[in-house]
């Protein structure tokens, strides 16, 4: 098993009020698994991810990956564990505007002290594979959604991280592209054996999933395989 | 390295309020330069013209000569002052010794007189002294002996004399006697500096001394330098001298001793001039903070971003500092090219105070037509020293900002 989560609870307080976003939830993520965590919004879809990518720090609960409980990391060493173990894919891309595609891919290698040769072998290569190998010295502003969510696509892989959290990352998308982009990240889970858990309420992208964790006001409603 | 080039591109990001970043501290840093080498001008011509003009570098007198010298006494004078002057001559950091007489005396031209103060001296030693001999207008100079008086462009003017004309001079002698006598206007000098073309006039030393009756010696010795930079220790060998030849009975002192209401003013000004750089640079200081806070709320998420991907805490802050010493490097070195050219051309060219200005009486210290800015080393490295502070000042706060956002909450905006 590549990850567990137990008995994870997430509070936020707005003013004298608590907000439950997550209640006690509990699942495991295995190995080369193509999860999809499916709610509707404000159901903790976000917030979970989050925990799992070491973002944020759980109200209570654990978070296992590769067997080590990373819940209660110091900010250097959730750093290290995110540059090291997992990949990130955002709702709205968030790429550096200021970075062309192959720096933007290249960046993970750079913080990772990868020399410069083997940086540019990995980049072009992770380019070719999402289909961007054309693309590469152009900024994200002249790049269309669906080529923006491949850089970051391929941003999060270049790495080889063991584990890649994708933030509904259909839905600055039209259909289509959502479809495409879900079958190039079902393409590189299959490719390369990265784990991928993605959020999203798109009942298209969800068919996509081995397995879907249907979430509800912070718990787990029903896991589907 | 990445992350100076991120840097690099960052500030490029937004190019208008980088240009007016960079234009507002090379605006400040070429005024620092500029400023500090035209004020190190003005201190430099002050200095030089007073040594020139009016004090040399060290003078000897009487020990009791300081105290009575506002009635110019001819009784306190220094008895070996001959073979003070050729014991030192010879000295190599020394340019010239003279001995002196100054005395108060009365100018008649047979219907006006005006009273000023006579200074006997030794023509060929004075000129290693001073630059009397340079800039004599009319007649000639003195010939050592010879009668003879030199008289200011403002007293001949005032006295409607020309060289040729004959004066009739008035003194007490050393012995508190009246003595009257005539002599002839042998030259007319012009300073530029109306304390002297006004109220001084010059005469052979021998000449004088007869009609003063004076004692032995000089009242004052006057001493130059080949450089103004020897003045410590030569002061030094002479105070061992003096303990040695004069169980220390002379007094010596150095030219800022007589020079100090223009010591005080460059203290004053020099304060002046630190509080309106200090200014300056707190000017360019709240820009730099201001810009970095601005592109710190504008790239919340891409900071957000790129703490997710794997950017450590120290790293983000070395990011944003990079970006404004960045632009605290470049507005320093645009402004050292500003500043440069603008200090160079007033070195050649200098800033022109009009006769009307230099040759006011108001003038306490002797100035010239034109003032040049004297260019150095300190203030390339003060304001780069500056620049570098307020790059880290500036960028340190938001910087340090940037790195504790939550990474969550960063990813929200």
């Amino acid at each position: 098993m590549l990850a567990k989560i137990e008995n994870l609870v997430k509070d936020y307080y707005l003013g004298k009020t608590t907000v439950h976003a997550l209640r006690e939830l509990s699942f495991g993520i295995e190995k080369g698994e193509f999860l999809s965590i499916v709610g509707p919004s404000g159901s903790g879809k976000t917030t979970l991810l989050n925990l799992i990518g070491c973002l944020d720090l759980p109200t209570k609960g654990d978070v296992f990956i590769n067997g080590k409980n990373v819940s209660h990391l110091s900010d250097n060493e959730a750093t290290n564990l995110r540059l090291k173990t997992i990949g990130f894919i955002f709702q709205s891309f968030n790429l550096i505007p200021v970075l062309n595609v192959y720096e933007n891919i290249e960046f993970p290698l750079l913080l990772l002290g990868i020399k410069a040769g083997q940086r540019k072998e990995a980049v072009v290569s992770m380019a070719q594979k999402v289909g961007l190998h054309e693309y590469l010295i152009h900024k994200p502003d002249e790049l269309s959604g669906g080529q923006r969510q491949r850089v970051a696509i391929a941003r999060a892989l270049v790495g080889n991280p063991l584990l890649v959290l994708a933030d509904e990352p259909t839905a600055n998308l039209d259909g289509e592209t959502g479809h495409i982009i879900i079958d190039l990240m079902l393409e590189m889970n299959r490719e390369l054996g990265t784990t991928f858990v993605f959020s999203t309420h798109d009942e298209m992208v969800i068919k996509h999933a081995q397995r879907k964790i249907f979430l509800h006001d912070g718990k787990i409603d029903r896991i589907e395989e | 390295m990445f992350l100076l080039i991120l840097a690099f591109k960052n500030i490029l990001r937004h190019k208008r309020r980088t240009i007016l970043n960079i234009t507002a501290l090379a605006i400040n840093v070429a005024g620092i330069v500029f400023f500090t080498a035209f004020y190190r001008g003005r201190i430099v011509d002050n200095y030089d013209r007073t040594i020139n003009y009016l004090t040399s570098h060290i003078q000897i007198h009487n020990p009791l000569y300081e105290t009575e010298k506002r009635r110019l006494p001819l009784d306190l004078t220094i008895k070996d002052s001959k073979k003070i002057k050729n014991d030192l001559k010879n000295h190599e950091w020394i340019r010239g010794v003279s001995e002196r007489v100054e005395f108060a005396i009365i100018v008649n031209n047979g219907l006006d007189q005006m009273p000023c103060l006579g200074i006997g001296i030794q023509p060929e030693e004075e000129r290693n002294i001073g630059i009397l001999p340079e800039v004599i207008t009319g007649g000639d100079y003195l010939v050592p002996g010879e009668e003879g008086i030199l008289i200011g462009s403002k007293m001949a003017e005032l006295l409607n004399l020309k060289v040729g004309d004959i004066v009739f001079l008035y003194v007490t002698t050393s012995l508190n006697q009246p003595n009257l006598f005539e002599t002839e206007v042998r030259g007319i000098f012009h300073y530029g500096f109306p304390m002297l073309d006004k109220y001084v006039i010059h005469c052979s030393y021998d000449f004088i001394r007869e009609y003063l009756n004076m004692p032995e010696g000089a009242t004052k010795m006057m001493i130059m330098l080949k450089d103004r930079r020897l003045i410590p220790e030569m002061m030094n060998y002479l105070s061992e001298y003096n303990l040695k030849e004069y169980s220390g009975e002379l007094q010596i002192n150095r030219w800022e001793y007589f020079a100090q209401p223009l010591i005080e003013d460059v203290k004053g000004d020099t304060f002046f001039m630190g509080i309106f750089f200090f200014i300056l640079v707190l000017v360019g200081l709240f820009g730099i903070i201001n810009s970095m806070s601005t592109s710190v709320f504008e790239r919340t998420q891409e900071i957000g971003t790129i703490r997710a991907v794997g950017t450590r805490r120290d790293q983000t802050v070395r990011l944003f500092l990079f970006e404004t010493l960045a632009i605290s490097l470049i507005g320093v070195m645009i402004g050292w090219i500003i500043g440069f050219a603008i200090s160079l051309y007033l070195a050649r060219a200098g800033i022109p105070l009009g006769q009307a200005f230099s040759e006011t009486e108001m003038m306490a210290v002797p100035m010239g037509e034109k003032l040049y800015a004297v260019l150095g080393i300190w203030e390339y490295l003060g304001t780069l020293l500056l620049g570098l502070c307020a790059g880290l000042i500036g960028g340190i706060s938001p910087a340090l900002r940037a790195s504790r956002l939550k990474i969550v909450d960063a990813l929200r905006k």
